[in-house]
């Protein structure tokens, strides 16, 4: 399951990325901020997709503790369970 | 301190006739009419149901959209003026420089527009007024600030000298090309991508449906509804898309070997205070005459040097007091009266992108050696040809003019004016 969402995940920010390899690189350890240069306007759209994509509301606090590409997909997961 | 000599070397144009400076250039040369029947304009219950938007498919849109990295894209104007401006930068045999360069300290931008982002307030305030403000996201800002084009332009060509928008309703498109202009006269900036846009569809274009300025007689006839100098002229057609210019220190241009496609030889705003006859809607014929000449003089040039003029020309009644003002500016009437046209009769009435889009036709009737037909004008207005000969309006495309010196001029809303002279380059 965390693989699917993951795979989910990588299309739903591929609109946010300059290049395709950060995305190909992109694993459950990778720091989002760091990792594939996202600012915090970047962030904010992508959670508002993820929210649409998988009917759920993410509170202000759970982005705020969001770092790697695994606290989004662990954050869905429970959500969705 | 010497006046530095200012070229154009490079366009863009996003508009209703032509997407491209090649298809553009076609488009008048061959006086195609970008105007459409509007159906959402019949949706929404217009009296004018013709519009002129720019003939891109909405996978063409979203292609350059990400091409431009215009994520959430919710306003096509901003997409039109990105557009615009990076055709203008490469047409001008610019590279565009890496994320890692030194950002272009002698580059600027003045890019304006009437109003940038009504469709992107369009989709912000339902959710505004249903508590979801949360949901207007991180895109909004951009696409809706009136400095948003250079904002993106400035943004993938490391634009590091000033970077504004302004705005002056009809007038604004012309005014960009002169404030870039003065800042490269005065030695602010050696290069300015200068240009305008306007936003798209029925928010923007119901004010004036309201006011019934919008010509209601020809829904069913659309490439007749725009009619600058006709006698059946009824009101003009609303439109969308976006012109841009590369404009250089002429020194700067010559020493890296750029094409120059024109001179910039004078230019002048003015306003004409809304008085002796003006007002927020009409033209003090005085502020039109003033703002020609001051051009011509800035130009060192009289009224007899023009050769053509591309006029503001809307297609309503003001188009005879526009022609008689530039009889009593040039001092040249009946056969004397230099070629005049407005692009308006292919394009429509484009606001707050008009006179960049109508610089960029003008610059290229000018370097491409043509005068473009003004259409729907076989009725001439029977004030106009009281004081121009009917053959100065041209039925259609005058091919190898040979021209020299072409002058443009754009009024707009609060009574401003604004002449720009371009003359062909000579050392």
């Amino acid at each position: 399951m965390e693989q699917e969402i993951l795979a989910k995940l990588k299309e739903l920010i591929k609109p946010y990325i300059e290049f395709d390899d950060d995305l190909d690189k992109m694993g459950l350890d990778t720091n989002l901020v760091e990792g594939m240069n996202f600012d915090s306007a970047d962030l904010v759209e992508i959670i508002l997709d993820i929210e649409e994509h998988y009917e759920i509301e993410v509170e202000d606090e759970e982005i705020e503790n969001i770092r790697t590409a695994g606290d989004v997909v662990n954050l869905i997961k429970d959500k969705i369970a | 301190m010497t006046r530095k000599r200012v070229v154009v070397t490079g366009l863009g144009v996003v508009a209703p006739n032509g997407v491209g400076v090649d298809n553009f250039k076609k488009a008048i040369q061959n006086n195609v009419s970008g105007l459409r029947f509007d159906p959402n304009m019949e949706a929404k219950k217009f009296g004018c149901q013709v519009s002129g938007i720019p003939p891109m498919s909405e996978e063409e849109k979203a292609e350059n959209a990400n091409k431009y990295r215009l994520i959430k894209l919710r306003s096509s104007s901003l997409l039109y003026g990105v557009m615009a401006g990076m055709e203008a930068w490469e047409h001008a045999g610019l590279p565009i420089p890496a994320n890692d360069e030194e950002p272009l300290w002698d580059t600027g931008s003045v890019f304006g527009a009437g109003l940038l982002g009504v469709q992107a307030l369009a989709f912000g305030f339902p959710l505004i007024e249903n508590g979801q403000v949360r949901k207007l996201g991180s895109r909004l800002v951009q696409q809706t600030m009136n400095s948003g084009v250079n904002a993106y332009l400035g943004g993938l060509l490391g634009l590091g000298n000033q970077l504004t928008a302004n705005s002056s309703a009809c007038a604004t498109g012309t005014e960009a090309i002169i404030m870039g202009y003065e800042r490269i006269v005065s030695g602010g900036a050696s290069r300015m991508l200068v240009g305008s846009c306007e936003s798209e569809g029925v928010y923007i274009w119901g004010a004036f449906d309201s006011m019934r300025v919008l010509n209601r007689s020809k829904n069913d006839d659309p490439t007749a509804a725009s009619r600058p100098m006709s006698a059946t002229a009824r009101g003009f057609i609303p439109s969308t898309g976006a012109g841009a210019l590369v404009i250089e220190d002429y020194e700067v241009a010559k020493a890296r070997g750029a094409t120059i496609y024109a001179e910039i030889v004078g230019t002048h705003a003015n306003s004409g205070g809304q008085r002796q006859g003006g007002s927020m809607t009409a033209p003090n014929r005085n502020g039109i005459i003033r703002c020609v000449h001051a051009a011509l003089k800035q130009a060192n040039l009289t009224g007899a040097d023009i050769d053509g003029i591309n006029g503001h020309l809307t297609s309503t009644m003001a188009d005879p007091i526009e022609v008689s003002s530039w009889v009593q500016a040039l001092g040249r009437s009946g056969s004397d009266f230099p070629y005049i046209n407005s692009l308006k009769s292919m394009v429509g009435h484009g606001l707050g992108a008009a006179g960049a889009m109508e610089s960029v036709a003008t610059v290229l009737q000018l370097y491409h050696g043509f005068f473009h037909a003004s259409l729907n004008s076989e009725d001439l207005h029977e004030d106009i040809s009281a004081v121009i000969d009917k053959e100065k309006v041209p039925q259609k495309t005058i091919e190898n003019t040979n021209f020299d010196t072409l002058i443009k001029a754009n009024f707009g809303f609060g009574d401003v004016n604004t002449c720009i002279i371009f003359k062909k380059i000579n050392d």
